[in-house]
């Protein structure tokens, strides 16, 4: 069995950026370079990947492996109308699934990261609560998306925060995580922690795990999107939040580009297609074509460069 | 978090070493883009404590880089404390062909605003201030008086309030016949008066007072 899968979970803090927008088209750009594919609709409270593909096809999902209806992950993956492109949806999951007992959600996440495929793609819910969080940690990789809403932004910086003290916290022991905690409560809530401060004073706890902790934060590798982009807005505004990022937190992120808002992106998901495939001339379309080729380190059409023009 | 104070001036701006002036230049007005309070990019991001460290440092990286002076003992700094490569230095694109607009001034509007904020409490300027409105008649020597008082040039004026540097010299010169129509002034002296925080009705009463009785 092939365990190189790259798993890319799409996750972002705030909801309705277009997280299911982006993973159904960049889904169908990825399989159509040729590459073995799967979508999973992680987004168990308000799951609608399923929607963009036309939603009558679907026998098995992540509901017939919770029920055990299935024993293995790969029989719930069912066949697009694209070659090379499966997915697991999870339509018709009963309710109040959206809080998964924690066995399950690390029996799911286990199974992910043994299937066989060249790219798996995590559709992820909005918000920070544990599932959304550990099911993005189940890689070293993820793909944020964000709008150029002040709102959507700030949701991002939030949720990439989290990732960061959620992941501290899996690394570092329990009592040893709250014996920090405790010396740092001079802070008087968690959202003014700064990361920084939390691992000098883990190093200065134990050495050994202060590095640990410093290499796996730095291994992170994150990209983002700017979805909805509109003319209006600083066309650097996405390299402009790349920079602080890669500035201020531990961590490589790349920003994959922008995405011309359309609205015909209502239409397609009316018409049961996918927009890449029924609008394919559009600006929006190339902008995630080439999306799609940045992340696969294909050559893509010049981001504007438009450094001099302020 | 990073520490941004740790970063050397160059990675502040985001600038190669080698950079020129006016790239220099360029860099600055954009990190100013990033980390002004202002920003979609990172107003979420920072305390003003926090905030206002930082543009500190990246005001110190600035005019250290611009000052040629102040660049080359920085330059030799940080190549003895083995931060950056002395070849690096070398200024490979000496001859390039460089675009003069915008190379003037750093013409923040906001480090203007912060620095008019920052004089107005001064005792001198308040009593400037009150000498100025208790007249009856308000020439523009005294708008001069106060601008110099605040060590504010024409030029910065000109860069918030988006009155031109030659208009803003004629009204200071109380230059009536280089002046448009009245209700213009009225609209200039009211944008004046309020990028210094004083009086507009009573700036404008009293320069117009003064230009009339001039006139007659």
């Amino acid at each position: 069995m092939n365990n190189n899968a790259i798993i890319y979970p799409i996750g972002g803090g705030k909801g309705g950026v277009g997280k299911s927008f982006i993973t159904a088209n960049l889904g169908v750009l990825l399989a159509k370079q040729g590459k073995k594919v799967l979508l999973i609709d992680l987004d168990l409270g308000g799951p609608n990947l399923h929607t963009f593909f036309g939603d009558n096809l679907y026998p098995t999902g992540l509901n017939s492996f919770f029920n055990k209806d299935i024993q293995y992950l790969y029989q719930a993956a069912v066949p697009t109308n694209f070659q090379n492109l499966h997915i697991i949806n999870s339509k018709g999951s009963p309710l109040e699934s959206a809080n998964l007992p924690h066995t399950q959600k690390l029996k799911l996440i286990n199974a992910i990261k043994e299937l066989d495929y060249d790219y798996i793609l995590l559709d992820l819910g909005a918000g920070t609560n544990f599932n959304t969080l550990d099911f993005f940690l189940t890689s070293n990789e993820g793909i944020f998306v964000c709008t150029p809403q002040p709102t959507s932004i700030e949701n991002t910086f939030l949720f990439i925060k989290t990732v960061f003290y959620r992941k501290v916290k899996q690394v570092l022991k329990l009592s040893d995580f709250r014996n920090i905690m405790a010396s740092l409560s001079y802070v008087s809530d968690s959202s003014h922690i700064k990361l920084q401060e939390l691992i000098e004073f883990a190093s200065g706890y134990d050495i050994a795990k202060g590095e640990q902790l410093k290499a796996i934060l730095n291994n992170f590798r994150f990209y983002f999107i700017m979805n909805e982009y509109c003319k209006q807005v600083d066309p650097r505004l996405g390299y402009k939040i790349e920079r602080v990022y890669n500035t201020h937190f531990p961590a490589k992120f790349s920003f994959l580009g922008n995405v011309e808002f359309d609205d015909k992106v209502f239409d397609s998901i009316l018409a049961k297609n996918v927009f890449i495939n029924k609008y394919p001339y559009t600006s929006a379309a190339t902008d995630l074509q080439n999306v799609a080729y940045r992340l696969t380190g294909r050559k893509a059409a010049p981001v504007m460069e438009a450094r001099y023009i302020s | 978090m990073k520490n941004f104070k740790n970063l050397n001036y160059y990675e502040m701006l985001d600038v190669p070493v080698n950079a020129n002036d006016f790239e220099i230049r360029q860099a600055y007005k954009d990190t100013l883009s990033i980390y002004s309070d202002d920003s979609p990019v990172t107003y979420s991001l920072f305390s003003d404590q926090e905030r206002d460290e930082i543009l500190g440092c990246v005001e110190l990286a600035f005019s250290t880089l611009i000052d040629r002076k102040a660049k080359d003992n920085y330059n030799m700094a940080l190549v003895e404390a083995g931060r950056i490569d002395e070849d690096s230095l070398d200024k490979k694109d000496s001859g390039k062909l460089v675009p003069i607009f915008g190379a003037r001034g750093p013409g923040n509007p906001g480090l203007i605003k912060r620095k008019v904020n920052e004089k107005i409490p001064e005792q001198k300027v308040q009593a400037l201030i009150s000498g100025i409105m208790s007249k009856e008649r308000i020439s523009g020597a005294d708008l001069k008086a106060l601008r110099e008082e605040m060590g504010i040039e024409l030029r910065d004026v000109y860069e918030v309030t988006r009155i031109s540097v030659a208009v803003l010299g004629f009204l200071e010169a109380d230059n009536l016949s280089q002046l448009p129509h009245v209700s213009y002034i009225k609209n200039f002296l009211k944008i004046y008066a309020g990028f210094f925080k004083i009086d507009s009705d009573k700036l404008v009463k009293g320069y117009l007072k003064n230009i009339n009785a001039g006139a007659v």
